[in-house]
């Protein structure tokens, strides 16, 4: 039975009368199948395809302004689903909307310190080299308390001790934010190259990227 | 591979390759969650994170370089996007949870205050006039009250109705129902009833006309039950966006402090359901010297009365 769901959650399979009633054919019978995860797992999957086969496909622009635009939005979404996790869990009690709360401020903190920060203040430490470590440290930190929120979703945290418990867990990632960063703001410079070196040439460069374009210059 | 993945050295890829990974579980495993928790935010946290996913792999094909945009930062704004859309329409589900149920409150209110203090008192009255113990005059008296009763709420019950379906109702309308309402309590109470109406509103609110009804039957009842009126003058003025009722009568007049102060709660009750529209009651009346009642009522939209 199909229920009038913003996202419809597709459990088990669904009978050929039924198949019948609704005149659906064998693709839309398999995306049934699948449900929407599966339907964007495929969408994704083939868009991804259609990128590695094409070559000449534009894979990137320089817009300094626009990733300004995107770190905004992406940082305000993110505290917003941040503070949404954080009522959530103080509610409901469950783990993985605390720890999901957080990973979405760890990026958001991330996303608005190097995208908009970075360009208004002009840090002078914030090298491309030190920027990449930085987000991928955010990232790595978001990800790290998906998993740990994943791995505890079972467990619901008494009434009573919400409120300290989220404050403790908060307090805990945002110390390990801030030693992070410092971190690799003082040392950043002096940790391996995460680019070759002639991504240099590229940083001046204003024309859209391919991957065609990206290979002629790493070849020669 | 490197050649396959130009511009990024080794331990960028080791470390996107990380961060990719426990976000392709993370993915799966929300996605796994979503379906057994049957939680709609927690289902589309698990779209997010696949686009997210899906944008930390394509990170491999271009590094994420300061001021330039790429398609990883694509998928993962598509994937903000759609919590940013969820929020909304869990946003938009909760005001229409809200407006449902505040419109229950109304219904239930309306009912309360209506349909079932007519049927308790239909209900002693009958019993009064069943019972053995009274005099035929009294029995009589009890089942004369007992039918009025009945037409009262029946009207209420034609109100509500009214409400419910229509929403507005033109000024023609309104004074049309206001008339009907003075000229059937005439003649079941045997009292002279005179309504005029002055100016004009282009539509009504069924719900502000049910408040001026009620008004009205609240202060007639007063009027004949308390100080045995026989002539009862109506004015109806619309001005300024508001509704000015007076209600007149040549009774035998009360003491409006004592009448408020007292355990009736008719006035009261009409003074608290103004005041919830944002209107005023005034009452001016003394001993011997009939009385006189002057309500006022906004012409409100529905949001602007939340606001007042």
């Amino acid at each position: 039975m199909l229920k009038s769901n913003p996202f419809p959650t597709a459990q088990g399979g669904y009978p050929a009368a039924a198949r019948a009633e609704t005149g659906g054919t064998a693709q839309t019978y398999l995306l049934r199948k699948l449900g929407w995860q599966g339907a964007l797992w495929l969408a994704l999957a083939i868009v991804s395809g259609w990128l590695l086969l094409n070559q000449g496909i534009p894979i990137a622009f320089k817009k300094p302004l626009l990733t300004v635009a995107i770190a905004a939005t992406t940082g305000v979404v993110g505290l917003a689903i941040a503070q949404l996790g954080a009522v959530r869990f103080v509610v409901l009690g469950g783990r993985f909307d605390l720890f999901a709360g957080l990973a979405f401020g760890t990026l958001a903190v991330t996303n608005l310190g190097l995208g908009l920060l970075r360009p208004i203040a002009e840090l002078s430490q914030l090298t491309p080299q030190v920027s990449m470590y930085t987000l991928l440290f955010g990232q790595a930190v978001a990800a790290v308390l998906f998993l740990v929120g994943l791995a505890s979703a079972r467990q619901v945290i008494p009434d009573g001790a919400r409120r300290v418990f989220a404050w403790r867990r908060g307090v805990i990632v945002l110390v390990a934010l801030v030693v992070g960063a410092s971190v690799l703001l003082m040392v950043g410079d002096r940790l391996p190259n995460l680019l070759d070196p002639r991504t240099s040439d590229l940083l001046l460069d204003t024309t859209p990227c391919s991957r065609r374009s990206l290979a002629r210059r790493y070849r020669c | 591979m490197l050649e396959a993945l130009p511009g990024q050295a080794l331990p960028l890829l080791i470390l996107n390759g990380a961060v990719t990974l426990a976000l392709l579980v993370a993915a799966i495993g929300y996605v796994d969650l979503s379906r057994r928790v049957e939680d709609p935010q927690l289902a589309w946290l698990a779209a997010a994170l696949i686009l997210f996913s899906f944008g930390q792999m394509h990170a491999f094909l271009f590094p994420p370089l300061p001021d330039w945009v790429s398609w990883s930062d694509g998928l993962k704004l598509v994937g903000y996007l759609v919590l940013l859309f969820s929020m909304v329409i869990r946003l938009s589900g909760e005001i229409a949870e809200r407006a449902s149920g505040e419109e229950r409150l109304r219904l239930s209110r309306e009912l309360h205050d209506g349909l079932a203090q007519h049927l308790a008192l239909l209900n002693l009255k009958l019993r009064r006039a069943a019972g053995t113990g009274h005099s035929p005059e009294v029995r009589a008296r009890n089942l004369e009250a007992a039918i009025r009763l009945v037409e009262a709420a029946s009207l209420e019950a034609r109100q509500a109705i009214t409400a419910l379906r229509t929403g507005r109702v033109s000024w023609a309308e309104f004074t049309r129902t206001l008339n009907a309402f003075a000229a059937e309590f005439a003649d079941n109470h045997e009292v002279e009833v005179r309504l005029t109406a002055q100016g004009q509103i282009a539509r009504i609110d069924a719900e502000l006309q049910a408040e001026v009804l009620r008004l009205l039957q609240e202060t007639f009842s007063n009027a004949i039950r308390h100080g045995a009126a026989h002539a009862l003058d109506v004015e109806i003025t619309a001005a300024d966006g508001a509704l000015e009722i007076s209600v007149r009568d040549d009774g035998s007049g009360f003491d409006p402090h004592a009448a408020l102060a007292g355990p009736g709660i008719g006035l009261k009750s009409i003074g608290e359901r103004l005041e919830r529209r944002a209107g005023t009651l005034r009452l001016v009346s003394a001993p011997g010297h009939g009385a006189l009642v002057r309500g006022r009522l906004p012409v409100l939209s529905q949001p602007q009365r939340s606001a007042a």
